[in-house]
């Protein structure tokens, strides 16, 4: 008796819970309420960097909010965008694609560049806004098997 | 193979968006600070717990620091020199490239930020 009752409450909340779990694997997929990957900001430009999360995959964008007006841009750089960094002297950011290996430059205009190929799974980036250099750490370790190539 | 490509770091030059690689001792790099008036660069490196510092100069490895657990964030204070890494609950404070304090923390710390003003 206990336990049927404890059954149908349980089962009643999660029938309450079903929309809004709907709702949220609906935001997930299409990529929007995600926690994001990685934020950097330039504060010369006054402009915000922001790498899509999404499930699982991560994202393959990245949205730049200019914060004179709060507009957003969104900037195709490669797979899993898992960290940026910014050279404010410069006015570039630089997009670090785990899955892909590479780094995707964001000038100014926030144009792309084509992929520029690093390491494998770069996740750590440092910038050198003097010597305008840019210093990208592998992220995994040597033991490890890389799944992606 | 793998191991030798994990243990490096790659340097983009900004006007030409060309690379280059630099050998390093540590494996699994999480955070990089960069110091700019010294022109050095320090790698938290997690699988070997260390911290590599290139010479920006040269783009070398110019020494390895072992911490006592696996980093996790990296600032640098350029008006000091001192570079602060949390390992969650120890504080590391390397002042230029000699690792000179180390506090334990009240509780666990995965990130740090520096006030600089």
């Amino acid at each position: 008796m206990k336990t049927s009752r404890l059954c149908a409450v349980v089962l009643t909340t999660f029938l309450a819970c079903l929309p809004l779990a709907a709702q949220q694997i609906v935001d997930w997929i299409s990529g929007d309420t995600l926690p994001p990957l990685a934020m950097a900001a330039n504060p010369v430009a006054h402009k915000i960097y922001v790498a899509d999360g999404l499930l699982f995959t991560g994202g393959t964008t990245i949205n730049v909010i200019n914060e004179q007006d709060d507009g957003i841009t969104d900037v195709n750089v490669g797979n899993y965008p898992i960290a940026i960094g910014v050279n404010s002297a410069t006015g570039s950011a630089y997009v670090l694609n785990y899955t892909d290996h590479t780094v995707t430059a964001v000038d100014s205009n926030n144009q792309p560049s084509s992929p520029i190929p690093v390491i494998l799974a770069p996740a750590a980036v440092g910038v050198n806004t003097v010597t305008n250099k840019i210093y990208v750490g592998e992220s995994r370790a040597a033991s490890d098997r890389d799944p992606w190539r | 193979m793998l191991a030798s490509l994990a243990q490096q770091v790659t340097v983009i030059h900004g006007v030409d968006n060309s690379t280059a690689s630099i050998p390093v001792q540590g494996d699994k790099a999480v955070a990089i600070g960069v110091n700019t008036s010294t022109n050095l660069i320090y790698v938290a490196e997690q699988n070997s717990q260390s911290v590599d510092i290139i010479n920006g100069a040269t783009d070398t490895l110019s020494t390895s620091i072992a911490l006592g657990s696996t980093p996790l964030a990296i600032a640098v204070d350029q008006a000091t020199n001192e570079v602060f890494i949390t390992t969650g609950s120890v504080l590391e404070v390397i002042s230029g490239q000699m690792l000179m304090t180390r506090v334990s923390l009240p509780a666990y710390y995965s990130e740090i930020a520096l006030n600089l003003t």
